[in-house]
């Protein structure tokens, strides 16, 4: 739905959106033109990526539109406690090297392509461990390739008037997403995803620049934010989820679990040489952090100021809007968490969005209507080219997803399990199915979401993607032991890697299905949620579990 | 000569442990517990949640992060360099 009160973009967008489009399928090409046949040309670009590109592949993949929606949108939300979550950044940089390095160095002297091909090696070759390994794997991409599909709708929606703005936007980023990777497999991925990670990199800080100049410059950015309610400014944020607890393990496990996803798995066997990987780690600690303190999240704060969340009524106490059930309610500051434990949910301001979940559009707004006024036809140009390069990193996650899971699966689960004779032609062919298969089978979850109100599977998947990194970090136990401390057996690593996702299961919706949402069990983990990261919890179980059955096989 | 060549890797192994600490801190103090010690009480006046005009938890952070970028510049330029092929 097209916002009426904010500057119509006329044509830019679409000679924007169809020059980059058009430059990302010529990347794509090129890519064919440069590649050479063989799986591990296809899914390692040949083993030979140079520091620059690695170090804007490995950005690019890890950020995902969250980062330019989601991370303003809950700095808007929950004040500046939640712009302390980039410091997970600099942890995610020092693993590039620390942890990529060792599994490059593997990876070129065994000729691994997936995780499980090191995991199994190190423990024997094991279909048990491997389809864990896989299901990792395919559990962390699914919900991050849907999630940014519809990210791409959503984008479109804001950007074009028109009815059917949404779909044409997710098939668009589908269909374009899908043939550059189909036809020129990783070279082409990572190509694109250097240029779409530079573009996110320009995208993030030229927006909290925008922010700061709405506002005045620097000095009246702070003073203004400065003014805002102490639950802004302060820790646990307006809704009190996030304790100093709750953001050390999100910020330990959130920045491992998303380092050894497929995805950038492949990324490190992909590097060159250790080079690639230590300037790759030391721009990504160093530069991706300060494009989030300085960039994005200064948009979450600077809307706080634009568009308040809560105004000082009459007695001069500051009041917020919450949605309780269908209605809308004021409380004051001092109300609010109480308010909150009986099931309300606050609200952005009107301008922003009318339901609790609309906080994510606070970049669009701020872009869309502060850059023009302040910029006139250049912050008009500036405004199209960040909200292309927030498509740009819903591109880059959903192309890395996707490619990852196609080497997954056709290696680890076709190849290793189901055909292991199979060629190397033959498998291919099977990745390139893959990826078509999974790309359309995505864009159908979207459009039914939409279009279905009794059946939403995004519904569904974006507390999963939430369990995704979460199961990631599940992978974590196993990779210290086969990359430092080689000790562990595979009994151990099996037992341990089961523990840990029923564990992190337990967090999910399905034992409030089995056994009613007000049980003791689905309780405890609730109360445990509000404490500690998911991952932690279930990785806390994992360790303990691999250590004791290792042990145990050990003395037999 | 033995006790030459062991000098060096002596010397890494000190600075790893200690880099390694320094960031574990900094994950602590930064976004970890470490933040209670700076988090303005509910009472607290408007002055409390500011430090040099930037709100306290904002600045405490860019600090913290400050100490994460040296450790790893740090690691980058002595530790990881020795590793290279």
């Amino acid at each position: 739905m097209p916002d009426p009160t904010t500057p119509d973009l006329g044509l830019l967008p679409h000679f924007c959106l169809a020059g980059y489009l058009l430059f990302l399928l010529g990347i794509g090409i090129w890519g064919v033109r440069k590649s050479r046949s063989g799986e591990e040309d296809y899914y390692l670009a040949g083993r030979g990526q140079g520091w620059l590109v690695s170090s804007l592949t490995i950005m690019a993949t890890f950020f995902s539109s969250a980062a330019m929606l989601g991370a303003p949108g809950a700095v808007y939300k929950e004040g500046v406690v939640f712009a302390l979550f980039a410091l997970n950044v600099p942890l995610s940089g020092a693993a590039i090297y620390v942890l990529g390095n060792r599994i490059r160095k593997l990876g070129h002297n065994h000729g691994h392509v997936t995780p499980a091909d090191l995991i199994c090696k190190h423990y024997g070759s094991s279909v048990a461990l491997r389809c864990l390994v896989a299901l990792i794997g395919f559990l962390y991409a699914v919900p991050y390739v849907v999630i940014q599909i519809q990210a791409g709708g959503i984008i479109s929606e804001r950007l074009f008037a028109g009815e059917h703005a949404f779909e044409i936007g997710a098939c668009l980023l589908s269909l374009v997403t899908m043939l550059y990777i189909m036809i020129g497999g990783m070279r082409s991925v990572a190509w694109t995803d250097a240029l779409q990670g530079a573009l996110l990199m320009t995208g993030m800080l030229l927006s909290g620049l925008a922010a700061v100049a709405a506002l005045g410059g620097p000095s009246a950015f702070f003073e203004k934010v400065n003014d805002l309610p102490h639950t802004s400014l302060s820790v646990p944020g307006t809704t009190g989820s996030f304790t100093p607890e709750k953001m050390f393990t999100l910020c330990i496990f959130g920045a491992l679990g998303s380092m050894i996803q497929p995805a950038q798995w492949m990324r490190f066997y992909a590097a060159k040489s250790a080079n690639a990987l230590r300037r790759s780690a030391v721009i990504f600690a160093l530069g991706l952090t300060a494009c989030f303190l300085f960039g994005v999240m200064l948009v979450g704060l600077g809307g706080q100021v634009l568009y308040p969340l809560a105004k000082p009524n009459t007695d001069g106490v500051f009041e917020y809007r919450l949605q309780q059930d269908t209605n809308t309610v004021a409380a004051t500051e001092a109300d609010l968490a109480k308010r909150l434990d009986n099931g309300a949910k606050p609200l952005p301001h009107p301008d922003v969005g009318t339901d609790s979940r609309d906080f994510d559009q606070i970049m669009v707004v701020v872009l869309k209507r502060h850059l023009p006024e302040l910029l006139g036809p250049v912050g008009l140009l500036l405004g199209t080219l960040i909200i292309i390069a927030i498509m740009a990193a819903a591109m880059s996650t959903a192309d890395s997803n996707l490619h990852a899971m196609s080497a997954v699966l056709t290696r680890d689960i076709y190849g290793g399990v189901l055909r292991p004779g199979a060629s190397e032609k033959s498998r291919l062919w099977v990745g390139r199915g893959v990826i078509a298969a999974a790309t359309v089978l995505s864009l159908g979850m979207v459009f039914v979401s939409r279009s279905s109100e009794s059946f939403d599977p995004i519904g569904m998947i974006m507390p999963m993607s939430i369990l995704a990194i979460a199961f990631s970090s599940q992978l974590l136990p196993v990779t210290i032991d086969v990359l430092f401390l080689k000790r562990g057996s595979r009994q151990g690593a099996i037992a341990g890697i089961i523990a840990g996702m029923l564990v992190v299961l337990m967090f999910s919706p399905i034992p409030a299905i089995l056994t009613g949402s007000d049980s003791a069990v689905v309780g405890l983990f609730a109360r445990l949620k509000q404490l500690a990261d998911i991952g932690f919890c279930g990785v806390v179980v994992n360790v303990t579990v691999f250590a004791l059955v290792s042990l145990k096989n050990k003395t037999n | 000569m033995a006790a030459d060549s062991k000098t060096p890797t002596k010397r890494w192994q000190w600075l790893g442990l200690v880099l390694i600490l320094l960031f574990a801190l900094a994950m602590f103090m930064g976004p970890g517990p470490g933040l209670r010690l700076v988090n303005p009480e509910p009472s607290a006046d408007s002055e409390a949640l500011r430090f040099l005009g930037l709100p306290v938890i904002y600045a405490w952070g860019l600090f913290w992060y400050g100490i994460q970028a040296t450790a790893v510049v740090t690691a980058s330029l002595t530790l990881w360099k020795t590793d290279d092929e």
